[in-house]
């Protein structure tokens, strides 16, 4: 008798799984061979297995994660369709990009200032993309809980990486109190929905009829896991810790929970939102207020990078607005399920919900390439531990080094939406999708407020290109030439973001065509 | 007496409570180790109000899945228990950390970015 016949896992379990643990075991040996690497050489090594570990993880989510009616495993704990491929890509892309960034860090002349340790740097960050791959897949609140907190848990830990700075540490602080109180209420929302739906598996409770009498406890369950979702998020009022948090980071851990996060927080949220409007949990109450969550988001977001001086921190509000942005879109998802839509039983409707979905995944490819992009000019820019603070720091930058402006210029201008880039196509296709389901006045809102953004992107722009360099700034030290890791990075990330803006289907000769793999996610999903 | 305090709804009332504590101390109180502790609370009342759910479906028979309704809420609290276990281990390194920067666990200290670098 075959003796692995009685084992709980099944070879399509094994191949749901892989792609989740492939990054957690390329972590494991960064740890370990960072015990063999010069302490004050480049980390290039390790740059190089934690791009390695994410190419594997790639390629094993576009070869077992295919399929329009999703892949099942682990007894339904888990469901991989189009749409976690195509996210799974993005946080990867994020991964893979901020490895290399980082891989120079405190080298070169002068004096070196960083307590950064590059081996747990790596390996937080590797668990962390585990965690968040199993976020973009959970088919059950058990399996949806354990991974978020698992990206959390590793992200609370990166924030502080850089023990030397007190900003650093409090940083982490108030991202750690915050994000523990909301994994809190995250946790008491699923407890209400476990105890209404009778399941914690999604695809059970989107079927279940709730008993009208638990309908209230099944709504204030949604409103609590919300409240968790839009803290991971950073949407408005739970924005507080952002820039704080990215501020205080070091740059390379910044930009890799701009995007990770951010991604598989979507991702997640979409699951789940699926699941609790279809089974009636979210009332169309409960919709008007993540309309109304995601228009302050758009205007507290600009509003507050409007006078920023510090990049990271003109990021973190960049990256509160869209947020919002991408809310216009998961409030278009939801409205199929609103029963009180004028249009509501209309195919019509479905449609435009669905092309919602598909859209919030390629908005957040095409801001996972951008923002990584911005961040990995940054920690190009870093000399001997020093991270760049001002954005008058970058003047004259266009002149001494002149790749470094023209990739921060890409990344600024796609997340503005300027056509000819991915944010262009990304705001596209969720605002056609919010005007599809009647949402004309967000989509207005968005519309302006991405107007009012050009202000402080191009801002940037103007100083790079157009100002003088000052004495002693990051631009004005001459490039390191020995730095061809955070080249590649930036490089990288500026060629995606065009390409995913003018030629998105040339992907189809890597042999993933990401369009389809998003159609296919939402035809999946909803 | 014992049936009144067994009851599911006593149950989810002490849960509620434990949690509504958690969130008050997190809210009210200034030292980052009771906010630590808070935080816990909140989680351990959850944990209360899963048990107490799985509890009231102990009669419940295999859902279309073929698993049953009671066990899902058992696994969650195991799962949040090992989860909270870790997330303290990292928030007691980083208050360490704020300690040897600020040398206090007082948020309300003066603020650690006045004393940068």
């Amino acid at each position: 008798m075959d003796p692995l016949a009685n084992l709980p896992f099944a070879k399509g379990d094994v191949a749901l799984l892989a792609p989740i643990a492939i990054p957690a075991l390329f972590g494991l040996v960064a740890l370990l061979l960072d015990l063999a690497l010069d302490p004050r050489g480049s980390k290039t090594p390790l740059a190089l297995v934690n791009a390695l570990g994410c190419a594997l993880a790639g390629f094993a989510a576009v070869v077992l994660w295919k399929g329009d009616t999703g892949t099942v495993g682990l007894g339904g704990a888990m469901v991989a369709s189009g749409l976690s491929t195509g996210l799974a890509l993005a946080i990867l892309l994020g991964t893979t990009l901020m490895g290399f960034a980082t891989a120079h860090h405190g080298t070169g002349a002068g004096p070196v200032r960083t307590t950064l340790a590059h081996g747990e740097l790596y390996g937080l960050m590797l668990f962390g993309t585990s965690g968040m791959l199993a976020l973009v897949v959970a088919n059950d609140l058990v399996t949806f809980f354990v991974a978020i907190e698992t990206l959390s848990i590793s992200v609370y830990a990166l924030t502080g990486a850089d023990r030397r700075l007190a900003r650093s540490a409090e940083g982490a602080m108030k991202y750690f109190v915050l994000g523990a109180f909301s994994s809190g209420f995250l946790l008491y929302g699923m407890s209400l929905l476990y105890g209404a739906g009778h399941t914690l598996r999604l695809d059970q409770l989107a079927l279940s009829t709730l008993d009208p009498s638990l309908r209230p406890m099944a709504t204030t369950g949604t409103v609590l896991l919300l409240v968790g979702l839009l803290f991971k998020v950073g949407a408005v009022p739970f924005h507080a810790w952002v820039p704080d948090a990215y501020e205080g980071a070091p740059g390379v851990v910044t930009g890799y929970m701009s995007v990770g996060v951010k991604v598989a927080a979507f991702g997640g949220a979409l699951l789940v939102l699926e699941a609790v409007g279809r089974s009636g949990a979210l009332s169309t109450a409960g919709i008007w207020g993540l309309w109304a969550v995601a228009a302050i988001t758009i205007i507290a977001g600009n509003a507050g990078a409007l006078t920023q001086r510090n990049p990271r921190r003109l990021l973190a509000y960049s990256g509160i607005a869209h947020t919002g942005y991408l809310l216009v879109g998961v409030v278009a998802m939801l409205r199929c399920f609103d029963e009180y839509h004028p249009a509501a039983d209309s195919g019509d409707l479905l449609l435009a919900s669905k092309d919602a979905v598909a859209g919030v995944g390629y908005y957040l490819l095409g801001y996972a390439a951008a923002n990584a992009g911005a961040f990995a000019v940054l920690c190009h820019l870093e000399r001997g531990g020093e991270e760049v603070e001002r954005v008058s720091d970058l003047a004259g930058l266009a002149r001494t080094s002149p790749g470094a402006a023209v990739a921060m210029t890409v990344s600024l201008v796609s997340l503005a939406g300027i056509p000819g880039t991915a944010g262009f196509l990304g705001k596209l296709w969720v605002f056609r999708a919010g005007v599809g389901t009647g949402d004309v006045g967000l989509v207005v809102l968005a519309l302006l407020a991405s107007a009012v953004s050009l202000y402080y992107y191009l801002y940037v722009v103007v100083v790079m290109f157009m100002h003088e360099p000052l004495p002693g700034s990051a631009a004005a030290v001459a490039a390191e030439p020995r730095r061809w890791a955070s080249r590649l990075a930036m490089g990288a990330a500026a060629t995606a973001t065009v390409v995913l803006g003018v030629w998105p289907n040339i992907t189809r000769l890597l042999g993933v065509d990401l369009l389809e793999l998003m159609s296919d996610g939402a035809e999946a999903l909803l | 007496m014992n049936d009144i305090i067994t009851t599911p709804q006593a149950v989810q009332i002490v849960a509620a409570a434990l949690f509504a504590v958690g969130v008050y101390g997190v809210l009210a109180r200034r030292n980052l180790m009771i906010i630590l502790m808070s935080v816990e609370l909140m989680l351990n009342g959850v944990n209360l109000s899963l048990v107490g759910f799985s509890r009231e479906m102990a009669h419940l028979g295999p859902d279309a899945t073929g698993a049953l309704p009671a066990d899902g809420g058992q696994v969650l609290v195991l799962m949040a228990m090992a989860v909270a276990a870790a997330e303290v281990a990292v928030g007691l390194s980083i208050l360490i950390a704020i300690f040897r920067h600020i040398r206090t666990v007082d948020v309300d200290a003066p603020r650690a970015t006045a004393l940068r670098d």
